[in-house]
């Protein structure tokens, strides 16, 4: 990636800094080169090993999956990520360029396998990294992927890795695992085993959160308020700042929840959303 | 003649008048695009500073589980808590670069000692931490690159004329890139 390159002399201070703007005019210039195909749909077998069933499996459940949750999750197989670096860069720029996942929810995943390297990975968006850790993550291709995968059934690892990715986001979402057609191994357990009864001090936490943010409130508007407010009844029409305060919103404005439905197809450039991701997931070597 | 020197006069007033509106546009658009790249490099700043939270908080987890197996490397244990205090203390931009830099090379060589431990290599938890501590380097590969982003676009605005005239006036100064060390680029990985 564009990392400045610490030199090996620290401290030959302006020189060297224009040298690394130098150096990043040039990478900013270099880097969009990478060539990203475009979206087919939900898989896209580049490197054409799939088999059209397994292929059609896959879509069928990438398209359930998005019209129960807005999740969108993407197949990619090609020959070989470069020139980039790694399969991690490779995975960050398509899932940015192709945009899966919605917009403001970022609830895209990418599973992406690249043949001539032997290298897969689960990209996960913003939105899913609560749902999907990077241990789950790496979970889910050790158990089901690679395993399939040495013995070079592809079809049936990157299969069974969107069907446990699949039951991940059932259970976010409590869906119906059957109607979805997931085996028994991707239905996870109904509560993550790391939740625990929130304890007395991160109930004590909570309790001063709370607190606090009254507090803040207070001082925000009512203590303003008064200050405002007192000096306009004592002093009248006089008072100039007062009409300013009546005049501004003061709790009006609310943010406003963008609720738009999920199954509605507003799909932009390719194909996706426009949800992005920041580096979340897991790789393999197999 | 009292009448033309008036017309002339409020002539001059609407050009001077025009010139000072045009002047005060470009100052007032210029500051808000300063202050719209800075608060670009503030937000992924902050980003930086996150993932290297989230990277220190792992860490302990990470320890604990290796020595479970590995007691004898005290040396890499130790190298990691001093470069865990230090980066815990940083405060600047380059302070921090540096604490990533001296981590980044304790957590290689816990890594390099890992590789020696099969039976941890296969150790459930410690795969899952690993994959934590991954994802975490590969989020703070993004976030770094958004960052030197930011600043080189910054540096270079403020450097390049007009605003160069009125950046420094405006209190604005080049930003420090996040740099890293050539050893350092190189993500510790163990293979599985």
């Amino acid at each position: 990636m564009t990392a400045p390159v610490g030199g090996d002399r620290p401290g030959f201070g302006k020189k060297r800094l224009s040298a690394l703007v130098g150096l990043f005019l040039v990478l900013g210039s270099i880097l969009p080169a990478l060539d990203l195909p475009r979206a087919e749909g939900f898989v896209n077998d580049f490197a054409g090993i799939l088999h059209p069933m397994e292929k059609e499996k896959m879509e069928k459940l990438a398209r359930l999956i998005q019209e129960q949750t807005g999740a969108e999750m993407a197949v990619v197989v090609i020959d070989s990520f470069a020139p980039a670096a790694d399969i991690e860069e490779y995975a960050l720029e398509l899932f940015n360029s192709w945009g899966i996942g919605q917009k403001d929810r970022d609830n895209g995943l990418l599973l992406i396998l690249a043949m001539t390297e032997r290298r897969v990975r689960i990209e996960v968006g913003y939105g899913l990294e609560g749902i999907i850790p990077d241990a789950l993550a790496g979970r889910i291709l050790d158990q089901r992927v690679i395993p399939a995968f040495r013995e070079e059934r592809y079809g049936t690892g990157l299969l069974q890795g969107m069907q446990v990715l699949a039951g991940a986001l059932a259970r976010e979402y409590s869906l119906d695992t059957i109607k979805l057609g997931l085996p028994h191994f991707a239905v996870l357990e109904s509560k993550p085993p790391i939740e625990e009864e929130p304890s007395f001090f991160e109930n004590l936490a909570l309790w001063g959160v709370v607190i606090l943010m009254l507090g803040a409130l207070f001082w925000a508007y009512i203590v303003p308020f008064f200050f405002i407010f007192i000096p306009f009844v004592l002093f009248g029409k006089k008072s100039s700042f007062g009409t300013d305060f009546y005049g501004g919103g003061g709790f009006g404005s609310s943010g406003s929840y963008s609720s738009r439905s999920y199954s509605s197809g507003s799909r932009s450039s390719g194909g996706f959303g426009g949800g992005r991701s920041g580096g979340g997931g897991a790789s393999r070597s197999f | 003649m009292a009448e033309g020197k008036k017309s002339g006069l409020s002539k001059g007033l609407l050009i001077a008048g025009g010139v000072v509106l045009l002047l005060a546009y470009m100052y007032i658009s210029t500051k808000n695009g300063l202050v719209r790249l800075d608060e670009n490099i503030n937000s992924a700043w902050s980003e930086i500073d996150n993932q290297l939270q989230r990277r220190s908080d792992l860490i302990p987890n990470l320890v604990a589980t290796v020595k479970g197996y590995a007691k004898h490397e005290e040396a890499v244990f130790t190298n990691i808590a001093n470069a865990r205090s230090k980066l815990a203390g940083a405060q600047t931009v380059e302070e921090k670069a540096a604490g990533y830099n001296e981590m980044q090379s304790a957590l290689s060589r816990l890594l390099v000692v890992v590789e020696q431990y099969p039976e941890l290599k296969a150790n459930q938890s410690f795969i899952g931490l690993q994959d934590e501590l991954a994802g975490t380097e590969n989020r703070l590969t993004v976030a770094r690159k958004r960052y030197n982003d930011g600043v080189r676009d910054f540096n270079t605005r403020i450097r390049s004329f007009p605003a160069s005239l009125i950046a420094g006036g405006m209190g604005f100064s080049p930003r420090p890139y996040f740099e890293i060390d050539q050893g350092a680029r190189e993500t510790p990985k163990v293979s599985f």
